[in-house]
């Protein structure tokens, strides 16, 4: 018996996500198409980075706010690498574009870790500071409207479909699990994660460098975002700095969604990843089912309903109060 | 360090904390003196200045009470919109809904959504930045789904107010901050005189202990939330008053961060336990008055979200180091 509540619990929001999936495809057979289906694995793909990069952070019962405006910047980034750089060489443009975003972003990420460690500012208030920050940059840098992505062959790569549905974005993503699963559970960089989340002290006696801990998951937390920006440029095809606008809320749902404990200690990369396809894959219902003709923004009451029911549940399970 | 010298370090601090509100107040009109070139004191401007801050000021208040118990309220954004687009349902109805029915009515309805973030902090052991940020989602969405983000229109509330206590042009302008000035008031009695205020700060000071000596913790939890919520319903009223035909969302938008700045930049602690009107009340001016210069210089909007960040987090800064500080 405990063992097929073991199954379910961390198999069971990989039954939501299917079934969601059907109950959308019965509801209205118009969302079966290669394009929905390629723009919903588009959606989770460059969420799924948000979320992965927040989950690190959760896990060490920190907070992340600045995740929007920080792909929303690194969207900028790269849009105007393209058309500012002149390299002759379009691969190389992009190449340097690409790393000039992720060290930017994981730049901030990490003054957010200085910020929160050194200077013991609650993460709350430093990353709503930061995420004003990333736009005020992202506004300098663009002095206007949204600027379009010139070198045409990263848009193409990144949207490239495999099987005619799975774009690469997605393959992308699933191999960044993947390899950050393996991290967290096997070396010792990533269940550092987990023990300073679960009981700071305890971490900092057995001689983990705490501080240091919390500043990498608020580094990798900005890198993902940053990469998340780039695969939003791809897809959309420009930059702005309110590209991802709000997504904040949303990548916290999922990965509050995923199981992960916001008081740190409890998570794993693969069930934020499914919690971010849930939140997609309501999006569709929603639309799908006509419920969105009612209002545009029905979903958001849906979701925050939901988050509500989850942290409910979330928290009822732990011992302590939370304050 | 002796105890008497652990004694006067402490005073020292709580001088600091008390008068580092008015240093910082004095120095921003200096300098919004010297930036606009007079402008800033300026009748006008200062009229323009003292509603602004009383319309943030009102929602501050509500914001201390519920960061003195040691929470925060990041919802008052979407309860605001929320009030604001139930008024306009009413008001523009073509059920000719009496006035003062669709007065009651909003503050209701907002106390009402406070009310489900009490229930949430009292009953549960959410963390209460992660609650309101999910009932911030709900009540924006459910302002969006009854308003459709156009704008909404509060000419009947405008003639109305006007109407019933023939208010001439001038008067209307002092409305807000006499409002303001009226409920701080207030607030500062019950605060210092009443059992429940006293409650309000042993909750946030130490919960544990004040459940312990018989305070009724959930209950001040619950309060304090319901109580924000009317003080945006007062606030959305005003609002409707003054504004006259405004976007819901995105004008009120700010309100969640300009009222956690007021209270912080007043000397409030976020860990609870600390702070008073006073402080929230110079705290509402000051960033009010801070937005206004960096409006008259005609600074870019990112550039003000900026600023306002920095000096937010520099006053967190100050108010955590002297709450660690006395702590020691």
């Amino acid at each position: 018996m405990e063992k097929i509540k073991k199954r379910l619990s961390n198999n069971g929001l990989l039954l939501v996500a299917i079934l969601m999936f059907v109950l959308t495809g019965l509801l209205n057979k118009s969302f079966l198409t290669s394009f929905n289906i390629n723009g919903l694995l588009t959606e989770i793909s460059f969420m799924g980075f948000l979320g992965m990069g927040m989950t690190f952070v959760l896990l060490t019962g920190g907070i992340d706010l600045s995740v929007g405006a920080v792909a929303g910047l690194s969207t900028v980034i790269i849009a105007m690498t393209m058309k500012h750089l002149e390299l002759g060489n379009p691969t190389l443009t992009v190449l340097v574009g690409i790393v000039l975003a992720i060290v930017v972003c994981t730049a901030l990420g990490i003054g957010n870790g200085l910020l929160v460690t050194y200077l013991k500012l609650p993460p709350l208030i430093v990353t709503l500071g930061m995420s004003w920050v990333a736009m005020g940059l992202g506004q300098m840098l663009l002095k206007g409207a949204p600027l379009a992505l010139s070198i045409k062959s990263f848009r193409t790569l990144m949207t490239a479909k495999l099987l005619n549905v799975i774009p690469v974005s997605f393959l992308i993503t699933v191999a960044a699990l993947a390899f950050l699963s393996y991290v967290l559970r096997a070396l010792r960089f990533g269940r550092e994660f987990y023990a300073v989340g679960s009981n700071k002290y305890a971490a900092f006696i057995s001689g983990t460098n705490t501080n240091a801990v919390l500043i990498k998951a608020y580094a990798i937390c900005g890198g993902f975002a940053g990469i998340a920006g780039l695969l939003i440029a791809a897809y959309t095809g420009s930059g702005y700095p309110a590209a991802a606008n709000n997504y904040e809320t949303y990548t916290i749902a999922a990965v509050v969604m995923g199981g992960t404990s916001m008081n740190g200690g409890e998570g794993k990369i693969a069930q934020t990843l499914i919690g971010v396809a849930i939140l997609r894959l309501l999006n569709k219902l929603v639309v799908f089912s006509g419920l969105s003709s009612i209002s545009g923004y029905i979903e958001g009451i849906i979701i925050g309903t939901i988050l509500i029911i989850v942290l409910l549940i979330n928290t009822s399970k732990e011992g302590e109060q939370a304050k | 360090m002796s105890p008497l010298e652990r004694q006067d370090r402490f005073s020292s601090m709580e001088l600091v904390r008390k008068y580092a509100v008015i240093i910082t107040a004095v120095a921003l009109v200096v300098i919004g003196v010297t930036i606009t070139g007079g402008t800033f004191l300026s009748g006008n401007n200062l009229l323009n200045v003292g509603e602004r801050a009383a319309m943030v000021g009102i929602v501050s208040l509500g914001q201390m009470l519920v960061i003195l118990t040691g929470a925060i309220d990041l919802s008052v954004s979407g309860i605001l919109a929320f009030g604001l687009a139930v008024s306009a349902l009413m008001m523009n109805s073509s059920a000719n809904i009496p006035m003062p029915v669709v007065i009651v009515a909003t503050l209701l309805v907002t106390t009402l959504c406070g009310s489900i973030n009490g229930l949430l902090a009292s009953k549960t052991k959410i963390p209460p930045f992660m609650m309101t940020l999910a009932t911030y989602l709900i009540y924006q969405s459910a302002a969006l789904v009854i308003s459709g983000a156009s704008n909404l229109k509060f000419e009947k509330m405008v003639e109305w107010m006007t109407d019933t206590f023939h208010l001439t042009s001038s008067v209307s302008r002092f409305l807000p901050t006499a409002a303001w000035i009226l409920i701080s008031a207030l607030i500062i009695f019950v605060l210092s005189s009443t059992t429940f205020g006293k409650n309000v700060y042993t909750t946030g000071a130490n919960g544990t202990a004040g459940y312990l000596s018989g305070v009724n913790v959930q209950r001040i939890r619950f309060m304090v939330y319901a109580l924000s919520g009317l003080l945006c319903g007062i606030a959305a009223i005003i609002i409707e008053f003054r504004m006259g035909r405004i976007n819901p969302t995105s004008s009120t938008a700010s309100y969640q961060i300009d009222s956690i700045a007021a209270v912080i930049v007043g000397g409030a602690s976020l860990s609870g336990g600390e702070g008073n009107v006073y402080g929230t009340f110079v705290g509402a001016f000051i960033m009010a008055s801070l937005i206004n210069i960096m409006n008259l210089i005609g600074l870019d909007v990112y550039s003000q979200d900026m600023i306002k960040g920095i000096v937010l987090v520099v006053f967190v800064f100050i108010t955590q180091y002297l709450s660690n500080a006395q702590k020691n």
